[in-house]
Order: C-alpha cells, then structure tokens, then sequence
C-alpha cells in the first residue's frame, strides 16, 4: 500500500529528480556563450550622447548642396537637349524639301504648265502686268 | 530550499551589488555571470519541479536566461531580485507547459507524466514519487506550483506572495486543498 505524509516538516524528503553530473558547474559556463560578448546597443547610444556634445557634420550632409546643384544642371541641360531635337523634328516635318533646279528645266516646267492651262504668251504677259 | 538559501560550500555576491553591477554597461556581464552561477540551481528545481523533464527544464531555464539578459533594463530594483527571477522562471515554465499542451493532444495528462518521467533517465523515484507526480497532475495549475513551492522547496510564504502576487491566506487555502487532493488521491489508488 502507497502511503503519503504530507503534513509533516520532514528533512529526509527525498528528491526524485536529478541531474546529469557536472550540470550546475557547467551551466554558467555554457550560458554565457550565448550572451553576447559586447553589448553593441548599449555602446553605440553611450556613443551617440557622447557625439551630442560636439555635433559633427557628416561627408554626405556636407556635400548634399553641390549634389542637389549638380542634378538641377543635369536636368536642365537635358530638357533643353530634349526641347531642342522635338523642335527640329516638328519643323522638319512641314518644310518641303528644298531642291535646286536648273533654268531649262524651269523653262520646260513653265511651258508644260502653259500647256496644260491652254494659255499663250499673251496671257501670262497680261497676267503679269494685271491687264486682263 | 528556500530563494534566500546558495549552494553548499559556495558564496555569491550580494544581490544588491549585483542589481547595482547590472546597471552599469562596463560590469553588467560580468554581474549576469554572477546572476547565472548564483541563481541557476534554484531556478532549476523550481521549472523542474513544474515540467517535469531535465531536458525540458534545461531549455525553459536557457531561455529564462536569455529573456533576464534582454530585460535588464526593465528591471529597476524595485522588488528583489530573486522575487523577480522566481517570477519569471513560473511564467517561462507555465508558457512552456501551455505549448506544450497546444502541440500534444493528451487525453490522459496522468498517463503522460508516467510516460515522461519513466523514459527520463533523470528521474530514479519510487513507486510513490511517480504516484505523487501522478496526482500532482489532477490538481489545478496554480494549486501545483504552491505545492511545489511549498513542498518540496520549502519556500515560505512571504517568499511564495512576493512571488506570485497572491496573498498569503490564499496560498494557505491553495495549499491545504492540494493536500486534501493528493491525499484523496493516494487513498483512492490503493
């Protein structure tokens, strides 16, 4: 029969449980190599308010001016590039092309189209002076 | 063994110096170290006694290790600081068991201590000890930790209410029913 005595402040109470041998000198031992050897947070604020006393301006801050100043030129030189080549291709496109001709061949256009209006001589001289 | 009591044939650093240590970044290592070696076989037999298994215990007392470390600067001194550690390693233990229970449908909680504690080479206790684990089982959470508290680490009660955040006449009444339980138990598994 399984008996049990709860009630009283015995001493002798022994535990069931134990451990593997060597465990609670080893365990700190163990534990702190998964601490971290220095805690970076903590030295980068101590760090930070250190800094807070004498403010230093970094590269990037103080070369940001010239940056900003660069990229407005870059745009600019861009868009007038842009402005310009859109310019000559609209213009390009309503010019007739210009060709040279000689003054026979003027000569033979005139007659041709002479021809084809059935007029004379007289009539492109009366033209010409706004007599008709 | 009570919270105030160290390890046979070993002295630590007071707690106060060591909270003040912690405090500072240049010594806080080396206080935790401290912390660890002076803490670590109390807060053992403390998770130990609530999930039962070594391997279980060791991974639940790394982690409360991990999370102290973390939660230094959350701890002010305002309660003593094996107040504090106690309190966490019951909550990491309590954590522990809930997954645990998420993760493993058992149907017969006793069943599944006897099962534990028999393939635990760890555990060398008599037909008794498994039938008081057994009927430790039955009882409520919070009955089972004053029980354990009280029984076995022999805490009093002031510590056990600093603890726990529970009066002492509730302690009382939580263990004198745990007893009756456990008792009610034995005679009825005869």
């Amino acid at each position: 029969m399984k008996t049990i005595d709860l009630t009283s402040n015995k001493k002798s109470k022994r535990s069931p449980f134990n451990v593997p041998e060597g465990y609670f000198e080893n365990f700190a031992a163990q534990m702190m190599t998964q601490i971290p050897e220095t805690d970076f947070v903590k030295e980068s604020q101590t760090a930070i308010k250190v800094e807070m006393s004498e403010p230093r301006i970094s590269i990037l801050t103080r070369i940001k001016p010239y940056i900003y100043l660069a990229a407005t030129i870059c745009g600019l030189v861009f868009g007038i590039k842009v402005y310009q080549s859109q310019k000559q291709q609209y213009v390009g496109k309503n010019q007739t092309p210009v060709t040279t001709i000689s003054k026979d061949q003027a000569t033979q256009y005139v007659d041709d189209a002479c021809d084809f209006m059935m007029i004379d001589d007289h009539d492109v001289y009366a033209c010409a002076t706004n007599t008709f | 063994m009570g919270a105030s009591q160290f390890i046979e044939g070993m002295s630590y650093l007071d707690d106060s110096l060591i909270t003040r240590q912690l405090q500072d970044p240049s010594t806080r290592r080396r206080a935790f170290e401290e912390l660890v070696k002076k803490y670590t076989s109390q807060l053992y037999w403390q998770i130990r006694h609530i999930v039962l298994s070594h391997d279980d215990t060791n991974d639940v007392l790394q982690n409360l290790f991990i999370k102290v470390w973390t939660n230094l600067d959350n701890f002010r001194g305002d309660s003593k600081l094996a107040t504090w550690l106690y309190r966490i390693a019951v909550n990491e233990s309590l954590t522990f068991i809930q997954k645990r229970r998420d993760t493993v449908t058992i149907d017969n909680p006793e069943a599944g201590v006897v099962e534990n504690l028999e393939s635990d080479p760890y555990f060398d206790g008599e037909e008794t000890d498994m039938q008081l684990q057994k009927a430790l089982q039955t009882l409520p959470e919070k009955q089972r930790i004053v029980f354990n508290m009280k029984y076995f680490q022999e805490m009093k009660y002031d510590e056990m209410s600093e603890i726990l955040e529970t009066s002492v006449g509730s302690l009382k009444a939580s263990y004198h029913f745990a007893v009756e339980k456990i008792e009610k138990y034995f005679n009825e598994n005869d």
